[in-house]
């Protein structure tokens, strides 16, 4: 026995000892890939720091987001008491950023995994199934992708009000489409495979085929796309802020903040940029941690 | 092999036509092409025998497997197993079923999940099936996997790291875990090494007297059906066009298409005085398949008039053993003089069937 089926034979149990529904080998190979790849550990911190001060805001934040202070309007001295700065009405830059990460990065992932919930879905039993199922379903999907996102999420916004539920689902419905028709085809060619057809012969239900034998071998590339769409749901987030329909147009959050620097940018650039360069490390740190994920997940990848 | 009881498996009239996939217009709009896999297949395998089915790529041989072990719903006909009409049974009669009848595939590496550890994988039925469940399953799995050759401390790896050859051994562990009666083997060894070839059928073999196992074992390796089949049925565009105990159909072929089988056979021997039968063409397609016989746009022994007309019946040939299965060809020579056969010289491939030469043939 080599040393890595002894190792292999103290974190598998036959079952497969399970963490939070994920086996504890591929958990195992996720910390191995992050240990291992410089990328992957730039991604893991980044997104786990942007997580952590986002969460803890109310704790680490220097300054009361909303307190102005009118001796300090447009300050861009790195001070200990605003390092990044104030904007036009003197509350702390880093404050409101930390307070935006909350609003942002929760709509972004909170949109993504709506959109991907219902789209995988969607995509599963169309692409399995296939027949009038496949065409009711991907037709209704077809319609969908017709409207520019923008345009949805301003209707689903101006429906349903502003709000942090209302903004959440009216992002994440435009990334429905994607997910259904990405996943749809990854089971079309996953169910040429005779290992469904093992399956269905050793006397598995057709959800227990989609679930355990289809899903997991399509998730790859769904990985991706989630990563990809979360730092675009981030972006898309902004943008309904820029254009005053987010959240509410107090509260800070990374698309707003950009949006209200906009006015000064020729007298106090900081304020619309620095927003931007959080949006943009978040980004990349999120696709970073997707590639890492997908690595982890493949099981066929050599091991290092 | 045959004792004269009930055969395990039995098919009748088996039918399985698919549909070709069309767009949503198409199907609304047009009618549809059916594909005619399977078209008429009757035949029937009985406990601890093995029934080869050979025939060329596209014969319907696969469709015919799949069908038998309940993968697709027969279009037309009836399949009994142990005595029960199984060709309509849906949900928990099905799983049931399952227990009974088992596959192996011909794509080792594709028919095993690339994300399971194998030793899920082999267990998995024993959990489906409640037969076994935690360390009582644990212990089964190990079983198996020496049952079939396999080292059972591999069991955590994934198939990838497996070579072809053990893969099988995987699928073969996997299929035999619910103890069934009845595998149905589609290509088991089509994809592997000669010298790997050998071990799994001897493998397969062994298992046959281990667990009284019956076998269908579908294959387009001639040598390898002479030598693991107790009966063969010769499949042709999705009809058995004869079938016999292995002997009777190696020794004495009669259909024109067996025939060009098994002169395919590359000998070692370098025999001579045997006819060239070399077939020419392609199969035609199963979406419009010929009338009469199906084989006649390729027979070598074409008779004017009756083979593009008629579809031939499987019927005995004369001297053969009366006793159930007997060597049984559906072709229209059985019912002619074989001094005319030796002596016949038939029309070229062009000018056969619904064309010129014959009047009064096409009535479509």
């Amino acid at each position: 026995m080599s040393v890595a089926d002894r190792v292999r034979e103290r974190l598998a149990t036959e079952e497969g000892s399970r963490v939070l529904g994920i086996r504890s080998d591929l958990l195992d190979r996720l910390v191995k890939t992050i240990r291992l790849d410089l990328r992957a550990k730039i991604g893991f911190t980044i997104v786990v720091l942007f997580g952590l001060s986002a969460v803890f805001a109310p704790m680490l934040a220097p300054h009361d987001p909303m307190a102005q202070a009118f001796g300090m309007l447009q300050s861009p001295n790195p001070s200990s008491a605003n390092p990044l700065g104030t904007d036009s009405f003197g509350r702390d830059l880093l404050s409101r950023l930390m307070y935006g990460a909350r609003i942002s990065l929760a709509v972004g992932l909170g949109a993504v995994t709506f959109g991907a919930l219902v789209g995988i879905l969607i995509g599963l039993f169309a692409g399995y199934y296939g027949g009038w199922l496949d065409d009711l379903l991907m037709r209704a999907v077809d319609v969908m992708w017709a409207f520019p996102w923008l345009l949805i999420a301003i209707i689903l916004v101006a429906i349903f009000g502003q709000g942090f539920w209302n903004v959440m689902f009216a992002v994440g419905f435009a990334y429905i489409d994607d997910f259904a028709r990405l996943a749809r085809g990854e089971v079309l060619s996953v169910r040429e495979e005779e290992y469904t057809l093992a399956a269905e012969s050793i006397g598995l239900s057709d959800t227990e085929i989609i679930f355990e034998e289809v899903f997991p071998n399509t998730v790859a590339p769904l990985i991706v796309q989630f990563t990809v769409f979360t730092a675009r749901a981030i972006l898309a987030e902004s943008t309904l802020s820029f254009l005053g329909l987010g959240v509410k147009p107090t509260t800070p959050t990374w698309g707003a903040l950009l949006g209200q620097g906009r006015g000064f940018i020729t007298q106090a650039w900081w304020i619309s940029i620095i927003p931007g360069i959080a949006i943009m490390i978040t980004v990349l740190g999120i696709n970073l941690f997707g590639d890492a994920l997908r690595d982890a997940f493949d099981v066929k990848e050599t091991e290092t | 092999m045959t004792d004269g009881s009930d055969p395990l498996l039995v098919a009748e009239d088996v039918k399985k036509h698919f549909t070709v996939e069309q767009g949503m217009l198409d199907r609304l709009f047009s009618d549809s092409e059916v594909v005619h896999a399977v078209d008429g297949v009757s035949l029937e395998v009985a406990t601890e025998e093995t029934l080869g089915v050979v025939g060329e790529s596209g014969c319907g041989k696969s469709t015919l497997g799949r069908t038998l072990a309940r993968l697709h719903d027969p279009t037309e006909g009836v399949i009994r197993f142990d005595g029960e009409d199984i060709s309509s049974l849906s949900g928990a009669r099905l799983k049931e079923l399952r227990k009974d009848v088992q596959m192996i595939f011909q794509d080792p590496l594709s028919s095993l999940n690339p994300r399971k550890a194998v030793g899920e994988i082999v267990g998995k039925p024993l959990e489906v099936h409640d037969i076994a469940t935690g360390e009582e399953k644990t212990a089964r799995v190990r079983e198996l996997f020496e049952e079939v050759g396999l080292n059972p401390d591999t069991r955590h790896r994934y198939p990838h790291e497996f070579s072809g050859g053990q893969r099988q051994r995987i699928g073969i562990a996997r299929a035999l875990a619910v103890e069934p009666k009845l595998i149905i083997a589609d290509e088991p060894v089509s994809a592997l090494d000669v010298s790997v070839q050998a071990q799994i059928i001897n493998l397969m073999k062994r298992l046959q007297a281990e667990y009284q196992l019956s076998y269908v074992f579908i294959a387009h390796d001639l040598s390898v059906v002479k030598h693991v089949s107790d009966r063969v049925a010769v499949m042709y565009l999705g009809e058995v066009v004869e079938t016999g105990p292995t002997d009777d159909i190696f020794e004495r072929p009669e259909h024109p298409y067996t025939r060009s089988l098994l002169h395919a056979i590359p000998s070692v021997e370098g025999e001579t005085g045997r006819r060239e039968i070399l077939l020419e063409g392609n199969p035609p397609s199963p979406i419009d398949p010929p009338t009469g016989c199906r084989f006649h746009t390729r027979c070598p022994e074409y008779i004017d008039g009756e083979c593009a007309k008629v579809d031939p019946e499987l019927t005995a040939v004369d001297g053969a053993d009366t006793s159930a299965p007997a060597h049984r060809v559906a072709c229209h020579w059985l019912e002619h003089d074989s001094s005319e056969r030796a002596a016949q010289s038939p029309f070229d491939r062009d000018e056969r069937g619904d064309g010129a030469v014959d009047t009064g043939l096409t009535d479509d």
